[in-house]
């Protein structure tokens, strides 16, 4: 008959083994509840509308200025046979550099102001606990909590010395995601504010639901 | 998924295995099968119950037969709170199952000796939790549920092995169970995670280790 010791001792030294392991596994579970950073939100970027306006309009006065004198001196070029219109033609030019220059200026900050880049006094809601503490530098794209026990959110914000309102309501769905629960606002509609306009963009352009966390709010002031 | 997979195809082996290995004794040796009523108590449970995540009480019944047969009947307690459960939550599920069924003797020697079996089982139990989000503006969102008069049942496939101690009609063994869920209530957002008696609900299947200390009368 064969040797079936070593069976049997292998036999025990495994079970051991395995529930040892199985009792180690279990004990060794973080009881650290992970609450942070799963509340819906949206994204929310502010366009100084009234600067951009006054400055598009400089902008286009400067480039028809720039345009006429262009015109000016191509004329004068061609009558200018002996000379007799340098100094004039050398203080066109002159004027026509430093238009650019603020024309060049003037454009920097109106890809900043199309950008969104802007600093933020406060936010704060009326049902909130405590105000939202905005990034002390200017910033594109500020991220706004959803209150995730309500169907609506409000704020007010102070933004270049004056407090606006902005209110919302959203559907909420309770789901598991990645052993989380989670808040999920969808359909988000601004019902108030006091901007001069909004609009309002998906991340996802394919989806028709748009959730919170992927809409886009573009405010006006 | 891959070890649960290896489990479930290596169990015909390990059958067919241990039956070879049984009809070999067999043929060679004369052994005693001590007939009669036993009682068992599973002891790596009894482990859990100075823990603060699992409470877990479980006895049993069989009586062997003369023809290698064993009817067995099992009753339990759990109270089970996983901190895995979920991430942002605290999770319990408490109740009571039992379980029958029948094993099949395959002696080694007259100390050791396998078994394969076939169960099913059945839990009462209830669960309740509580999860949160936090805010950086808003409250602190929580919600409390909590769901009563639950049930599942289940089948189960038996591999195990046992050893008579040097305590007279006293027996040390383990086993493993293969467990198939049947039936279960589901919820959402958050599911029951685990049945006592069954185990945690992540699959339709779950492995289980008993080990347990048997009295024959």
């Amino acid at each position: 008959m064969a040797n079936f010791e070593p069976v049997k001792k292998s036999l025990v030294i495994f079970l051991t083994w395995l529930f040892g392991y199985a009792w180690l596994a279990v004990s060794c579970e973080d009881a650290e509840l992970d609450t942070e950073n799963i509340d819906p939100f949206m994204r929310v970027v502010f366009i100084n509308d009234d600067s951009l306006q006054v400055l598009n309009l400089l902008v286009a006065d400067i480039d028809t200025t720039v345009a006429d004198i262009t015109g000016v001196l191509d004329s004068l070029d061609t009558v200018n046979i002996d000379n007799q219109f340098d100094s004039l033609i050398s203080a066109l030019d002159s004027t026509r550099r430093i238009l650019n220059r603020d024309r060049n200026g003037f454009a920097a900050t109106i890809s900043d102001i199309q950008s969104g880049s802007v600093m933020i006094s406060s936010i704060t809601s009326p049902d909130g606990v405590t105000p939202l503490i905005p990034p002390v530098d200017s910033a594109e794209v500020f991220v706004f909590p959803l209150n995730a026990g309500a169907d609506f959110s409000n704020f007010v914000v102070s933004l270049d010395g004056r407090f606006y309102t902005l209110e919302t309501t959203y559907e909420r769905s309770t789901l598991m995601e990645q052993r989380t629960v989670i808040v999920e606002a969808s359909n988000l509609i601004v019902t108030s504010d006091d901007f001069d306009s909004l609009t309002q963009q998906c991340l996802d352009t394919a989806t028709t639901t748009c959730i919170s966390n992927e809409t886009v709010v573009t405010l006006y002031f | 998924m891959r070890p649960l997979l290896r489990f479930i195809s290596s169990l015909p082996l390990c059958c067919c295995f241990l039956f070879a290995q049984a009809q070999e004794n067999t043929d060679s040796t004369t052994f005693v099968i001590n007939t009669g009523l036993e009682l068992y108590v599973d002891y790596g449970k009894l482990a859990t119950l100075p823990s603060d995540f699992e409470s877990k009480l479980e006895v049993g019944i069989a009586v062997q037969l003369a023809n290698r047969l064993s009817p067995n009947f099992q009753v339990g307690y759990g109270s089970l709170q996983p901190n895995s459960a979920f991430e942002n939550g605290v999770y319990q599920s408490t109740g009571y199952y039992g379980r029958f069924g029948i094993n099949y003797l395959l002696p080694f020697d007259n100390i050791n000796s396998f078994f394969v079996g076939l169960k099913y089982g059945l839990s009462f139990y209830e669960d309740e939790g509580s999860y949160e989000i936090s805010s950086d503006i808003f409250d602190t969102y929580r919600v409390s549920f909590g769901e009563e008069d639950l049930s599942a049942d289940w089948f189960e496939i038996i591999l195990g092995s046992e050893k008579q101690t040097k305590i007279k009609n006293l027996s040390i063994g383990g086993q493993f169970a293969f467990r198939i869920i049947n039936n279960r209530s589901n919820f959402t957002p958050v599911d029951t995670y685990a049945i006592p008696g069954y185990g945690r609900t992540f699959d339709q299947t779950v492995p289980a280790l008993n080990l347990y200390l048997k009295y024959k009368f």
